[in-house]
Formats: structure tokens, C-alpha cells, sequence
């Protein structure tokens, strides 16, 4: 029996900054759905006028209900387009509406959607986002189009996208329906499955934006943008510090995310003999996936060496498979073995992704449980042992116990959230008067604390009865009971160190988004691609519904 | 105005941080007010209410929080607290207990009856404000029970109390701070 990776392998920040997209993906998860039922797309709206001012409504009919993406474009002058959480304006709004909108509800949202944080939205909405344009790439697309043109494929994969989303809300954020009101449906089952949607609805209404501004400039002598440059052009995103607390607030979440593509990783090396059409399958991703990362542009030193690295590793995967015998006893398993011992992290964890995609049939079934069935703070078990709580905090930081947390490089960081537009915001403890805003987001230092704290209890104590003296470790407790039965919960490295990038932790939750081309701005801020190479929603079909995150070779 | 049951959880943690809970009893608190919410009643007020105990009174919040984890204590004996400001957001630890031990728990202020079998509430209309003493035991449900609500109506001025107390946990910005969070280089590209 193969054994899953345990927790101390996968769960430092280094191999979770490394991980990639997989079958697994949200994203994959709502294609392969969406074609596998046979949604239908429909553009109901597009009043638009020739400064690009309006709004488009477009709706995806579900077997039993309908969502409906209700899109307001603007015109924003340059100096006011920031991706910031303390943006303003943008040059695109939207909101997910659960149904077909009537004339009333866009009215509403009209009031309220293009104001984002300040505005609100009704248990109608599911989520809200907003959207900046490229400037470069919209001003050339633009440009040519409006000529008769194409536009340029190098410059086209350098940015990769017209538009890039810099916030998707969702379950229950500033009046939108919760979560808990829709997770009972079976499309909606897998976790972000309406932001996912309203992000695929987004791109089709970038490119229909596009190219009603370029025949308003251009006239009858305007082009549309051609299939093939219209399917590389992914929706951007541009993520700040403000999602990474997000895999340290959603323990058992988190937990099923990584434990789902662990137990996929687990099957397919526990395979006994891999057939030629799979062996196949797995060395044409892998040809693609090479391709794909060629395309990934990042100017960010910390992306550079990473990149150079995954390129060297794919270099040797690449020499290792060919001379491979697939005729091993559980081949993949080999190869895995054979990565860990050769590759760096980027390149076993491409792997580890990779080896899934021949086998949808053993681990797409594992989508389903990614959600977090019972969402919220978990009721703590007071009465469980004192020294089964003091295990618990050993198996997951047992590396901390012995950290000295009063070390300046050790706790130079504290997490916060500034009183402006309610940003979170990272700080150096020891230079700005930020302490006493902490956040809990450091897990392993008070799971320290709360070790020492109970050093002179006996084992056999209730918890309780710790707490009712020590309330100040009930957040760590509740966690330490949470990781008893969610063993990948915790990141097993400091997330408040001199030297933490929490790029690492927007990384590992943009992975399983299924988004590609990480591109850091900085160590806090990342912008990457979405369903860059897939269908747009009219020519969705089962056979294109989930390998588009490959490109295809050109040659 | 209306608010979905997850802003007011929000909301609530952070009032209950903002009023100098520890971070694991702020948990509990969001917890207990989106249920109360939950359960038609307005746990923004209760939340308000009892975050505006005076200093030298015990929260209620810590009651709660003993009341839940000693749960199985209620099987075999009663649990009992005076001068008990806002008794209403007991209701939820006492549901929390009723989950623990399958077995519905009732809490009687003064006399005024409430009880919970983990997840509905039942509520006699007099339950006081606040309690000279309160008494929390196992026991049966037999009144009707509460339906589950999917948003919160709160007073205006109790939310308003809940955000002030939720400022005090935002840092001033700082113009070393607005660095600390952005990319760093224009977005105009």
C-alpha cells in the first residue's frame, strides 16, 4: 500500500509555494461539469456604449436553475486604477446574480455593484468582483483590432490577459447570499464553484468588450479577435496578502483540499502496471506542461530562480522518462520516488500533479470532497486529556517547540489589518507599532505557548478545565482538536519569520483555484492566469472541457 | 436592512476581540451570535449587550465558554452563575453542550425559561436582560422551537456598537504600513 505523503512532507511553506494546478482544480472541476451537463450560455444584455460605459448580462442555464454574470463597464482614468483593497473604481464591475435578473434587480445592482466595498448586495447575489484592464495589452489589442489587424502573439503571451479580477467576494460578503444558502447544490458543491463561474463569465465578456470598442473606433473595417489569440487570453487576478490568511482561517478546508490531492496522488502510485494509452497521455502533458511553463513570464528574482529551477527539472523528468521502463512494478510510484530524490520542489510537485491526468476516472470522484461540510469555528471537546491535546500540538509542531519564539528573526513579522478600507496587511513587529492589532495567523508560535502553558498539568486533566484558567489558548486548542482528525491543517513552518514570503500561502491557494503563471510583484502580491486556453462558454464541449490548461504546442 | 449570517459572524468576532476577548472566546462569541441570529433572535443586540457588561462583572461569554466545555458535567448535576448580564447568548454554548451530550439543555433566568436541543431554540418571551441567577441543566424539550432563519435583522444602533468595537481592532494607517501590503510597482501596466 502506498501511503499518503505525510503532513511534515507537504506542509512547509516551501513545497506549498511550489505546488500546481491539477485535475483537482476548481476551475477543471466547473468545466468538466458545465460541458458534462450540458449547460447552455446565453448573452441576454450588451448596452454598451462607444466609451465602453454600460452594462451586459450573461447567463449560464444549469440543469435545474440558472446563474446569471450582470457585468457594469466604466471608464476609469489612469490614475485612479490601482488593484489595491483601497482601490476606488475600476474599469469593470460585476456580481453573480443566482437566476435570471429582472430589469428591477439590475437597476439595484447598478446603484451598488460599481461601488464594490461601499455598496451592498442581497441574498440574491453570490458574489462580487471587479476587474482592471491591461493597459499595455488592451491599448494594442485595441489598436489592431480597430484596424482590421490582429494582435501581436508575443505580446499577447506576455501579458496573457485583458482584464485581471483584484477581488472575487463571495459567501455572504457585504449582503451576498451565504455559502450555506447554495452549498447543498450539486454544482455548487466543490469550494468556490460561483466565483469560479463568475471569473469564466468575466472572460467572455472581456473579449465581447474588446471587440465592441474596437468597431466603435474602427468601423466596418474592425476584426474580431481570431479563435486561436481569443483562447490564449486568460482572465488575470491579481491576489494580495489579503487571501493568505485565508488557508490559516479554514483549517479543516484547507485540510481537504491537500488531502484530496494527496489520496489522488496515493491511487494512481499505488497502480500496479500503467498501459500504453496512459503512459501516452502522461508524456504529452508533460510535453505540454514544459511548453506552458516557457510561456510563464515573472520579472520577480524569487519567480526567476524558481522557474530556472522548474526548467532543470523538467529537463531531467524529461531524460528520466525516456529511458524510463513503464514496465516497472508500479511504475508511477517509481517515478515519484525517483523525483523526490532528484528534483526540487517545483518539479516533484508539477509532477505529483501531472501523474494524475491520465487517470480521471480514480480521482476526479475525489473533487467532491473538497468542501468543508460543517463550515465554521468547531465546537471544542473539553472534555479530552490534557495529554492527548500536548500529542496533538507535538505531531504538528513538534519543529516549534524548541524554536526560540522571543528571537527577533523568529517573530519579526505580525499580521494585521489597517483601519483603511480594512486591509490586511503584514508588519515588522519590532518597527512599526502594530502588536497590539495582531491577528492569530501564527499558529506554531501559540501552539509553543500553549505547550509550555500546560507543562506542569497532569495528562489525564480535562482540557476544560485548562481553559477556564488559560482562555487566552482556546483559539490554539480548538486547532490542535481540529488537526486530530484534519492532519493536513497546518503549515509546518513559521508564518511570522523575518524571512516568510506569504507569496508561498497565495500560491498554495491559487493552485487549487487551477490558476497558472504565478507571477509575483512583490513578496506579498502575486498576479497569475485564469482559464487562459479554455473554451469560452458557446463552444464548451466534453471533449474541451478540462485539458485547456495545457496549451497546445505551437510550433 | 439585512445582512447574511457570515458578515454578521465577522462582525461580531472582531467586536468581541475589540472589547478585549481573548481570540478563542471572540470565536465563540461569532459563533453564538450567528446563532442566535440563526434561531430569530437578534444576536447583534444580545452580542452588544453582553460585550457592554460592566468591567467588574463576569462575561458572559466566559460562562458560555465553561458552560460548553464541561458539557458532560450537566448529566450528572446543574450549573449555576449570578448577576448575569445579557443570559440570552448562554443560549448557544448551551446548544453546543446539548450537541455534546445528545440531550437538550435548558437555561433558566429568574425564573424565565430557555432551551435548546443544539439546534433550534426555544424561548419564553420574559427572558430578562439580565439575571441575578441563572441555573443550566439537562433536560427535555417539549415547547415549540424556533425557525432557522438565513439572515440577520439587527437593530441599527446595536450593529453600529458592534462596529466601533470592531474598529479598535483595525491599526491606523501609517504611511510605513501602506507599503506593507501592496505590489511594488504600478498597476497601470
Amino acid at each position: 500500500m502506498v501511503e499518503l505523503r505525510p503532513p511534515q512532507q507537504v506542509m512547509t511553506l516551501s513545497r506549498l509555494g511550489s505546488l500546481h494546478q491539477c485535475r483537482l482544480s476548481f476551475m477543471r472541476q466547473l468545466t468538466r461539469r458545465m460541458a458534462a451537463e450540458r449547460w447552455s450560455f446565453t448573452r441576454t444584455e450588451f448596452n454598451i456604449d462607444a466609451k465602453g460605459v454600460g452594462h451586459a448580462v450573461y447567463t449560464a442555464q444549469a440543469p435545474e436553475r440558472a446563474y446569471s454574470l450582470i457585468s457594469f463597464a466604466h471608464d476609469l482614468p489612469d490614475d485612479q486604477r490601482s488593484d489595491r483593497v483601497i482601490a476606488e473604481a475600476w474599469d469593470a464591475t460585476f456580481a453573480l446574480f443566482d437566476g435570471i435578473p429582472s430589469k428591477e434587480d439590475i437597476a439595484r445592482l447598478s446603484r451598488n455593484v460599481p461601488l464594490q466595498e461601499a455598496g451592498r448586495i442581497t441574498e440574491r447575489e453570490l458574489s462580487l468582483s471587479r476587474a482592471n484592464r491591461s493597459v499595455r495589452l488592451w491599448a494594442h489589442v485595441l489598436e489592431r483590432l480597430s484596424n482590421g489587424q490582429q494582435p501581436d502573439t508575443e505580446e499577447v503571451d506576455k501579458v496573457g490577459y485583458l482584464m485581471r479580477t483584484t477581488a472575487v467576494y463571495g459567501s455572504g460578503k457585504f449582503g451576498a447570499a451565504d455559502r450555506e444558502l447554495i452549498a447543498d447544490r450539486i454544482e455548487m458543491q466543490a469550494p468556490f464553484q460561483a466565483e469560479m463561474l463568475s471569473v469564466y463569465l468575466t472572460r467572455w465578456f472581456v473579449r465581447d468588450l474588446i471587440e465592441h470598442m474596437a468597431k466603435m473606433r474602427g468601423g466596418k473595417s474592425a476584426a474580431k479577435l481570431s479563435p486561436v489569440i481569443a483562447g490564449r487570453l486568460g482572465i488575470g487576478n491579481s491576489t494580495g496578502l489579503g487571501m493568505a490568511p485565508y488557508i490559516i482561517n479554514h483549517p479543516v478546508l484547507f485540510n481537504n483540499w491537500i488531502k484530496a490531492r494527496e489520496q489522488a496522488l496515493a491511487v494512481v502510485r499505488e497502480l500496479t502496471t500503467a498501459n500504453s494509452d496512459e503512459v501516452e497521455t502522461f508524456q504529452g502533458v508533460l510535453k505540454q506542461a514544459e511548453y506552458s511553463v516557457e510561456l510563464w513570464r515573472s520579472e520577480h528574482p524569487v519567480q526567476l530562480a524558481k522557474l530556472t529551477a522548474l526548467k532543470s527539472d523538467i529537463e531531467k523528468l524529461k531524460a528520466f522518462v525516456e529511458r524510463f521502463d513503464f514496465a516497472t512494478q508500479q511504475p508511477w510510484d517509481a517515478l515519484m520516488r525517483w523525483a523526490e530524490g532528484v528534483l526540487g520542489l517545483e518539479g516533484q510537485e508539477l509532477l505529483a500533479s501531472l501523474l494524475l491526468e491520465p487517470y480521471g476516472d480514480l480521482v476526479d470522484h475525489l473533487g467532491q470532497d473538497m468542501s468543508d461540510p460543517e463550515p465554521g469555528t468547531r465546537t471544542i471537546d473539553g472534555s479530552k486529556p490534557i495529554g492527548q491535546i500536548r500529542a496533538l500540538i507535538e505531531e504538528c509542531f513538534g519543529w516549534a517547540l524548541s524554536l526560540d519564539w522571543n528571537a527577533r528573526e523568529n517573530c519579526a513579522r505580525a499580521w494585521y489589518v489597517s483601519e483603511e478600507k480594512l486591509e490586511p496587511r503584514l508588519g515588522e513587529r519590532f518597527e512599526e507599532p502594530i502588536a497590539a492589532y495582531e491577528q492569530p495567523l501564527a499558529p506554531a508560535r501559540d501552539a509553543a505557548a500553549a505547550y509550555a502553558a500546560m507543562t506542569d498539568w497532569d495528562a489525564d486533566t480535562p482540557i476544560g478545565d485548562f481553559l477556564s484558567e488559560h482562555p487566552g489558548h482556546r483559539h490554539t486548542i480548538r486547532r490542535a482538536l481540529i488537526s486530530a482528525s484534519a492532519p493536513y491543517a497546518e503549515i509546518r513552518s513559521n508564518t511570522i519569520a523575518a524571512d516568510l514570503l506569504p507569496i508561498d500561502m497565495l500560491r498554495a491557494k491559487l493552485s487549487f483555484f487551477g490558476v497558472t503563471h504565478f507571477d509575483p510583484r512583490s513578496d506579498r502580491w502575486v498576479r497569475v492566469c485564469m482559464y487562459a486556453g479554455a473554451p469560452y462558454p458557446p463552444e464548451l464541449q466534453p471533449q474541451n472541457a478540462d485539458m485547456w490548461v495545457y496549451p497546445e504546442v505551437l510550433a | 436592512m439585512s445582512y447574511s449570517l457570515n458578515e454578521t459572524e465577522a462582525l461580531a468576532k472582531k467586536a468581541a476581540r475589540g472589547a478585549g476577548s481573548d481570540w478563542g472566546v471572540a470565536e465563540e462569541a461569532a459563533v453564538a451570535t450567528r446563532w442566535l441570529c440563526e434561531n430569530g433572535v437578534d444576536g447583534a443586540s444580545i452580542l452588544s449587550l453582553a460585550l457592554s457588561k460592566p468591567v467588574e462583572a463576569i462575561s458572559p461569554l466566559e460562562i458560555g465558554a465553561t458552560i460548553a466545555d464541561h458539557a458532560a458535567d450537566l448529566l450528572t448535576g446543574s450549573f449555576e452563575a449570578e448577576t448575569v448580564y445579557a443570559p440570552l447568548i448562554l443560549l448557544p454554548f448551551a446548544a453546543m453542550a446539548a450537541r455534546q451530550i445528545k440531550r437538550p439543555v435548558c437555561v433558566t433566568a429568574d425564573g424565565v425559561e430557555a432551551g435548546t436541543d443544539g439546534v433550534s431554540l426555544y424561548l419564553d418571551a420574559d427572558f430578562p436582560s439580565r439575571a441575578e441567577r441563572v441555573i443550566v441543566r439537562a433536560g427535555e424539550m417539549t415547547a415549540p422551537l424556533s425557525c432557522r432563519q438565513t439572515r440577520a435583522f439587527p437593530k441599527a444602533e446595536a450593529w453600529a456598537a458592534l462596529g466601533r468595537l470592531a474598529h479598535l481592532t483595525y491599526a491606523p494607517a501609517t504611511e510605513e504600513s501602506r507599503r506593507g501590503a501592496g505590489a511594488e510597482t504600478s498597476d497601470n501596466d
